[in-house]
């Protein structure tokens, strides 16, 4: 609870300093706030609540979350391709952590709705701010999408109480038709969150209407987030239906997501199709363990770093090509080919053993074509992944200069390090 | 039902309300309810014949003398040719908006009034944490100047 | 009781009827607005104080001030501009009439009738809010200020120069 109330009075705080000229104490603010918190995560255990739970997979991800919102605080630009970021901005990205800490440690049904809610509701505004007709349709889309989603839990909820009698997240294991179709239903609902293959219509449009900025949030906080309360929502079913229904919605991921990346222009769209494949390889863990939360990083760093390069380069561009970028900016094309990568899955970087991870434990239980989709998903990903290298390497078609602030630049190559450290760390 | 009890908390066991776990169908609680709301259901009938008596008698009591130079919307200048309902701007929605969420907000204070007694400071700290949240949003809004309808800084 | 519940369930029927069938959403907007009213007096008749005054409150009192806000700033109050597909009201009287049904199969009970407990009255409710829900409580004044500065900025379009002073 102590992370979660410093969080919050940061974003009270960042809220209130409205002058243009305070937003640089603004991030500062809230990057400090956000330290403080991620330090203050073992403490939590100190107070407990009720309908809080700290567990300690609980305090990993809330850790995880938090060191992602450290690294966009940091890597953030200040002025994106059409708007000057301000300190409501800010505000918004601290509040809506709060809902993703409050979904790592979530025990009852109240907590987790609060938490949905308070990730969702701040990404539909910041979907908008570009103000353009595309930043709008995908708010309005995101929002209409989301809010239905949100109808479809609360419907879960009410089914799996009716059939339990209680509202308590872990709870007892539904047995009957009315309880389990209410959890199939909430599980239905944070797939929607997460952007599983049946219910991943809104990513593409979304991660392109919305601001670079934010949708990096999006790619890595939000979709973290949603997954820790996943995991624990699933714990609800039986053992050998989670995993029939996880290898359904992770195959359909990891193909269709896969096929659709192929086709790709543009590296925003690119990158939302093969994170609807990454969340397929992700709920193939099934658990909500530390492997989980490792994948969590390996994806979601890769994602930021990758998405705040796609930012910078849009800013001087106005277009959503990495063609170039090798000429233009070492620093940042060697960054980009690192985390593309990663994102590939090849051994020096952390993308490599979270992807082998989730084959493993499909291959230890036992799933042989779940261990084929996968591997068939991992070489077509092989295959778009590196053609957004050739073009990075290939000479510019433009001529445009991007500026870095410093501390952006050793953020990311810190966050670079953390990722090969992180990828070297399980051969020892 | 104990169960159902226990799942919202075990506050309401020792409530003492007259009615506790009854069925729905015993006559008792229809005398009970009944009673209960007897006011609110005199007031809502008042409110409810005070439209209407007050319609009724204006369209009986008043003169009746049509033509059509009077049912006509203007007496002089430029013939009516639109709806009467055009758009407007945008800041009265927000006001709107800002209501709604400001009337959520009073309904959390009911509960706390109704058990003012009972919460003791450890309550009145509670809502005041949450209140303290609600001025900084009216701090916010002033200070982005949503409720000025006049000047260059309005919002458009 | 069942004449209470009569004429409230009536009320709800007929009205709701006139949501879904009336020409102009204004007319849809003031029938919805009875319809909440009713729902209102069924909550109460369930021992819901707290759920029915919010109802009124929240409901029929804020929300539907929204809803005929929105639809005057869109101008929806002409017919032609409204999309009747049938298409669209066939897949609505569908899903209508599943509805109906799933909520109708979990209401069927084996084991005798339902009881109504007072869980539902503002002293319960407020007992438990300050006590086991404390967190949530005070989690949902920070979701709020969320939604003022959503709000804010989202109608607030930045001026040409980019800056709000």
């Amino acid at each position: 609870m102590i992370s979660l109330t410093i969080l919050s009075i940061a974003g009270i705080v960042v809220m209130l300093m409205h002058l243009p000229q305070w937003t640089s104490i603004a991030r500062w603010t809230a990057v400090i706030a956000t330290i403080i918190s991620l330090f203050s995560i073992r403490f939590d255990s100190i107070f407990t609540l009720p309908t809080i739970e700290i567990t300690r997979s609980g305090n990993l991800w809330a850790g995880l979350i938090l060191g992602l919102l450290a690294l966009i605080l940091l890597l953030i630009p200040n002025r994106n391709a059409t708007h000057p970021l301000k300190n409501d901005h800010i505000a918004l990205l601290l509040f809506a952590t709060v809902g993703a800490v409050l979904l790592t440690r979530f025990d009852h049904v109240v907590t987790l709705i609060l938490g949905l809610e308070m990730v969702s509701i701040p990404l539909y505004v910041l979907a908008a701010q570009t103000h353009s007709p595309r930043s709008h349709e995908a708010s309005l889309k995101y929002f209409i999408l989301g809010a239905f989603s949100s109808a479809i839990l609360t419907f879960g909820i009410a089914l799996w109480y009716r059939s339990t009698g209680v509202l308590t997240i872990p709870g007892p294991i539904a047995t009957d038709l009315i309880g389990r179709s209410g959890i199939v239903l909430m599980l239905a609902a944070m797939c929607f969150k997460v952007g599983l293959v049946p219910f991943h219509y809104w990513v593409p449009d979304v991660y392109e209407g919305t601001p670079t900025s934010f949708t990096a949030y999006m790619a890595s906080i939000a979709k973290v987030a949603a997954f820790a309360a996943l995991f624990k929502v699933a714990t609800l079913l039986p053992t050998s239906d989670w995993t029939s229904l996880a290898m359904g919605f992770g195959g359909a991921s990891i193909l269709l997501g896969s096929l659709a990346a192929i086709r790709q222009t543009s590296v925003k769209r690119m990158l939302a199709y093969s994170s609807i494949a990454q969340a397929g390889f992700w709920i193939l863990l099934l658990t909500g363990g530390q492997f989980s939360v490792y994948f969590g990083f390996a994806y979601a760093t890769a994602s930021i770093l990758l998405l705040w390069i796609v930012d910078l380069v849009e800013s001087s561009t106005r277009s959503h090509t990495l063609t170039g970028l090798m000429q233009k900016n070492q620093v940042l094309g060697a960054i980009a080919i690192m985390a593309l990568v990663s994102l590939t899955g090849i051994p020096p970087f952390s993308g490599f053993y979270a992807k082998y991870s989730s084959l493993f434990v499909m291959m230890d239980r036992g799933y042989f074509w779940a261990v084929g989709i996968g591997l068939l998903g991992s070489a077509m990903g092989a295959y778009y992944y590196l053609k957004n290298i050739a073009h990075i390497v290939a000479p510019p078609e433009t001529d445009y200069k991007i500026d870095v602030p410093v501390t952006s630049v050793i953020a990311s190559v810190l966050a670079v390090g953390v990722m090969i450290l992180f990828g070297l760390a399980p051969l020892f | 039902m104990a169960e159902l009890v226990d799942a919202l908390g075990s506050g309401s066991s020792e409530s003492n309300l007259v009615w506790v776990r009854v069925p729905l169908s015993a006559p008792t609680i229809i005398i009970k309810m009944s009673t209960l709301y007897l006011p609110i259901g005199i007031v809502f009938l008042v409110a409810l014949s005070f439209v209407l008596i007050s319609l009724l008698a204006s369209h009986f009591l008043g003169p009746h003398r049509n033509s059509l130079v009077k049912d006509a919307p203007f007496e002089c200048g430029i013939e009516s040719k639109d709806s009467a309902r055009v758009r407007f701007s945008i800041k009265y929605f927000l006001i709107a908006i800002l209501f709604v969420l400001f009337d959520v907000e009073v309904v959390f204070f009911y509960p706390w009034a109704v058990n003012f007694q009972e919460l003791g400071l450890r309550g009145l700290l509670e809502i005041a944490s949450f209140m303290g949240c609600v001025l900084v949003g009216l701090i916010y809004i002033n200070q982005n100047k949503v409720l000025n309808f006049e000047g260059r800084n309005v919002p458009r | 009781m069942p004449v209470f519940f009569g004429i409230i369930a009536t009320t709800i029927i007929l009205s709701g009827l006139g949501v879904i069938l009336s020409k102009r959403p204004v007319y849809s907007i003031l029938s919805l607005i009875i319809c909440l009213y009713a729902m209102g007096a069924l909550y109460l008749t369930l021992h819901a104080e707290f759920l029915a005054i919010v109802h009124l409150i929240v409901y029929a009192g804020a929300i539907m001030v929204l809803f005929l806000f929105v639809i005057m700033l869109m101008n929806l109050d002409r017919p032609e501009h409204l999309n009747r597909s049938r298409l669209l009201q066939w897949s609505a009287l569908a899903v209508g009439i599943s509805l109906v049904l799933v909520i109708g199969s979990t209401l069927y009970t084996p084991s005798g009738p339902w009881v109504v407990a007072p869980m539902g009255s503002v002293h319960a409710i407020g007992r438990l809010l300050f006590s086991k829900f404390i967190v949530p409580f005070e989690l949902s004044a920070v979701l709020f200020l969320a939604a003022i500065v959503g709000v804010v900025i989202t109608a607030k379009v930045p001026h040409p120069e980019g800056d709000t002073e």
